[in-house]
C-alpha cells in the first residue's frame, strides 16, 4: 500500500514537471499602438488607472504575470481567460471597433461592472488591488455611459 | 511486477479523467433548462416578436432559469432600456445571430428546430439595424 502511494506521488510529480514544458504563448504585446483606447480619446487619469489595474490583464495586449502565473496548470487557466477576455473586449484594439461596437462594449462594461461580474471573481481572490470599491465602480459606469452617449449622439460616422 | 506498471498507469489515467471532467464543467451552463414562458415586450414588430418568443425566450426573459442569459438580455424588460442600452444590445444581437452563436449550440442539440433560418436571421438583423438607425434621427 505504501508502495502504491509512493508511485502515485512520483507519477504526479512527473506529470507536473512534463506539464511545465507545455506553456501557452504569453500575452506580452505593446500597449500604445495608436489604436488603443487612450491614444485617441481623452480618458481621465483616474479612469485610466482603474481600467489598467482591474481590467488590462485580460482585456489588453499586455498581461502582468505574477510569478505563479508562469506555472502550469495555472498558466493554462490564465491564458484561457486572457484569450476569451480579449476576444470580447480588447482595449488595445479599441479604435479599430466601429462606433456601434464601441457603444455595445461600453454598455457591456457598464452592465458587467454594475452587476459585479467583472473583474472575474477568481481573479480578485489573488489580485486584491483589482477589487473595485463602490465609488470606483460608479466612476467606471458613469465614464462608460458618458462615452457611450457621445458616440450615440455623433451624427454620422 | 505487474503492479509496478499498473499503478502509475492507473494514476495517470485518473488524472486525465479528472482533468477532462473539470474542463467540461467549465464549458457547460447548467441553467440552460427551458423556462417555457413566452413573454415579449410590446415594442417589437410582430414578425420580430414571433421569432424572439420561439427562439430566444426560453432563456431571455426575466423569469428564465438562466441567470446569465436574463442578466444580459431580458426581452420582456426591453422597454425599460434607454436608447444607449438598446443600441448596445441591438449590436450584440446582430453579432450573435450573424455568427450563429445564439441560440447556443448545446441547446440546439436538444431542440434542433429552434435554430434560426436564414430568413429569420435576416429579419432580426434588419430590424436591429433599422432600430439603431432610428435613434440617430
Ligand atoms: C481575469 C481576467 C479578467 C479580468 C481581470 C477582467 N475580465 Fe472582463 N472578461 C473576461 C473573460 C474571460 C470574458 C469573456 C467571458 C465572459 O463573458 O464571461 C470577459 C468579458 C468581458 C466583457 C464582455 C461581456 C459580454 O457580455 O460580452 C466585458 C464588457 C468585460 N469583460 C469588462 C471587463 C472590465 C470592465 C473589467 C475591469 C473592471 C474586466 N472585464 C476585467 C476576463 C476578465
Ligand atoms: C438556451 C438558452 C438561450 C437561448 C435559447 C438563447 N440564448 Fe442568448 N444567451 C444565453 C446565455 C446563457 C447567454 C450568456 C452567455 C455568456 O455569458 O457567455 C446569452 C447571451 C446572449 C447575448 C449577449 C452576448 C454578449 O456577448 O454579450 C445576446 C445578444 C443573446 N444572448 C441573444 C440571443 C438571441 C437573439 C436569441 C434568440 C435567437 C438567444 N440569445 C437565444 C442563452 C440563450
Amino acid at each position: 500500500m505504501k508502495k502504491a502511494f509512493r508511485y502515485i506521488l512520483i507519477v504526479l510529480l512527473v506529470a507536473f514537471i512534463i506539464m511545465q514544458f507545455f506553456q501557452p504563448k504569453k500575452n506580452l504585446g505593446i500597449l500604445s499602438t495608436g489604436k488603443d483606447l487612450f491614444s485617441q480619446v481623452y480618458v481621465d487619469d483616474s479612469i485610466k488607472l482603474l481600467l489598467e489595474t482591474s481590467c488590462f490583464d485580460c482585456h489588453s495586449n499586455h498581461t502582468n504575470y505574477p510569478w505563479y502565473g508562469q506555472i502550469s496548470p495555472i498558466s493554462i487557466f490564465l491564458n484561457k481567460h486572457v484569450t476569451e477576455g480579449k476576444e470580447k473586449l480588447n482595449f488595445t484594439e479599441w479604435q479599430s471597433y466601429p462606433d456601434k461596437e464601441k457603444i455595445s462594449n461600453l454598455v457591456d462594461i457598464y452592465d458587467e461592472v454594475e452587476g459585479g461580474d467583472m473583474p472575474l471573481e477568481s481573479y480578485l481572490k489573488i489580485h486584491k488591488d483589482a477589487v473595485l470599491s463602490e465609488h470606483e465602480r460608479d466612476l467606471i459606469m458613469s465614464w462608460a455611459e458618458k462615452e457611450g452617449l457621445v458616440l450615440l449622439n455623433k451624427k454620422e460616422e | 511486477m505487474k503492479k509496478l506498471i499498473l499503478t502509475p498507469l492507473l494514476t495517470f489515467l485518473l488524472i486525465v479523467f479528472l482533468a477532462s471532467f473539470t474542463f467540461q464543467k467549465q464549458n457547460s451552463d447548467k441553467n440552460e433548462k427551458t423556462a417555457g414562458i413566452t413573454m415579449v415586450s410590446n415594442e417589437f414588430p410582430e414578425n420580430v416578436a414571433k421569432i424572439l418568443k420561439v427562439h430566444c425566450n426560453d432563456c431571455h426573459v426575466s423569469t428564465s432559469k438562466s441567470d446569465k442569459a436574463k442578466k444580459k438580455l431580458s426581452f420582456d424588460k426591453w422597454n425599460d432600456l434607454n436608447m444607449l442600452k438598446k443600441t448596445g444590445k441591438l449590436n450584440d444581437i446582430i453579432e450573435v445571430v450573424k455568427e450563429g452563436e445564439m441560440p447556443p449550440e448545446k441547446y440546439l442539440n436538444h431542440y434542433p428546430d429552434k435554430k434560426l433560418t436564414e430568413e429569420q436571421t435576416k429579419t432580426l438583423v434588419k430590424w436591429a439595424e433599422e432600430t439603431m438607425d432610428s435613434f440617430k434621427e
